[in-house]
């Protein structure tokens, strides 16, 4: 047989292998990844308001335009009168890596109320994790107008400097794309 | 050499990190906390082991031009896998190691023993070879760390359990500036060049020779 049909074949089996087992151990692990994020929502949720009803969506909300926005949280109070709103967005930071946001925009004052950020994933430790070792990075959204960032570019973004840390350029920058998607989300909700 | 000496030699002798300075990066990187050194020893003896395993297995049926590549893909399935596992049961471990877990796949060390070691021993003595580098290996990391996080934080902490509180020790604003100097890489460093020197030392017995 020739070397090369040989080697491929050899190769395919070796592709095959390793591709059915690590499909038996996603099946195995991402059941538990889920439960656990859902924890760690219903737990930042709470934080945010727990004086009123949290809901999943919304009629009036389309996240279907913006590829970064995964999740919309409504916290609604008796009346049904929106008072927060919660995105989770996904955004991608050093290494490609996953960074999940999540952005509460108070829905009476237009401003951002809470930022969060749920996880990580291939952020350098001590350089790109400082947007989450360091404690104070998220409270600088906090109080701003959403008018702030309503057609913000991150490309082109030019804030006072608070928002990006420097050392941790690409994982800051994904931080303040997931704001810009939420403000822009939360912009254009028909009223 | 015997199945004994083969197990040492991975601890002692022939340490990965302190004697042989392979997988050096991680070892700057992730030597902050006890916790993180020990996640990081632990996954990659699982990755070193299972690879030597496999490696071995099929040694006589790998094409030699199809080795290295065959390696890779073999050690970076089990990276894979030890990545799943950890963030599914240890997510703060797998947070806290970030980018190093993935890089294990290119981590010298397993490499190097796939093709030195398990690509020609028997899988008994490939497995007794990728226990004792891996045990080597974690105790090392787990001796940098514990000296950085006592001498950086003044704690010891593993798994939010508080092993040791050394913490008012350190209270005066100019030793907190010190201390947080072991937390870098440049007090990485000097931990780690301390180390091979002490090692040398010994080595080289009482002898009037420099280091």
């Amino acid at each position: 047989m020739n070397k090369y049909i040989k080697y491929t074949l050899f190769m395919a089996i070796i592709g095959i292998i390793v591709g059915g087992t690590l499909s038996v151990v996603s099946e195995l692990t991402v059941p538990i990844i889920e439960k656990q994020k859902l924890q760690k929502v219903e737990k930042i949720l709470l934080n945010v308001d727990d004086k009123n009803k949290w809901i999943i969506g919304g009629e009036n909300i389309d996240i279907s335009d913006d590829e970064y926005i995964e999740e919309v949280y409504l916290s609604v109070d008796e009346k049904e009168n929106i008072i927060n709103i919660g995105y989770l967005v996904n955004t991608k930071g050093y290494s490609n890596g996953n960074i999940e946001t999540m952005i509460f925009i108070d829905n009476n004052k237009k401003t951002i109320k809470q930022v969060e950020i749920l996880s990580i994933e291939n952020q350098t430790k001590g350089v790109g994790s400082l947007i989450v070792d360091d404690v104070n990075y998220i409270k600088v959204f906090e109080n701003i107008k959403v008018s702030k960032y309503v057609n913000d570019n991150i490309n082109n973004h030019t804030s006072d400097d608070v928002d990006i840390i420097g050392g941790a350029t690409i994982s800051s920058r994904a931080v303040v794309q997931a704001v810009i998607s939420a403000c822009n989300n939360f912009n254009n909700i028909k009223k | 050499m015997n199945q004994i000496q083969n197990f040492k030699k991975g601890i002692f002798n022939e340490n990965p990190l302190l004697v042989t300075m392979l997988g050096l990066c991680p070892a700057l990187a992730i030597t902050t906390k006890l916790e993180n050194a020990l996640g990081m020893g632990i996954a990659f003896t699982f990755v070193l082991t299972l690879s030597n395993i496999f490696v071995s297995l099929i040694k006589n049926i790998v094409p030699d031009e199809l080795r290295i590549p065959t390696f890779i893909i073999i050690i970076a399935t089990f990276v894979t896998i030890i990545e799943m596992l950890l963030k599914a049961f240890l997510p703060s471990v797998s947070r806290n190691l970030g980018l190093f877990l993935p890089l294990i796949v290119v981590n010298c060390i397993i490499l190097g023993r796939a093709e030195s070691f398990a690509s020609k021993n028997n899988i008994i003595t490939s497995i007794i070879d990728a226990l004792g580098m891996g045990i080597g290996y974690t105790f090392a990391l787990s001796i940098i760390s514990i000296i950085r996080e006592i001498l950086g934080k003044g704690t010891i902490t593993v798994w939010n359990n508080l092993v040791l509180n050394i913490n008012t020790l350190f209270s005066s604003s100019q030793l907190k500036i010190f201390s947080s100097y072991f937390l870098t890489s440049a007090g990485a460093y000097l931990i780690l060049g301390l180390f091979f020197a002490f090692i040398k030392k010994i080595k080289r017995g009482n002898t009037n020779e420099h280091i």
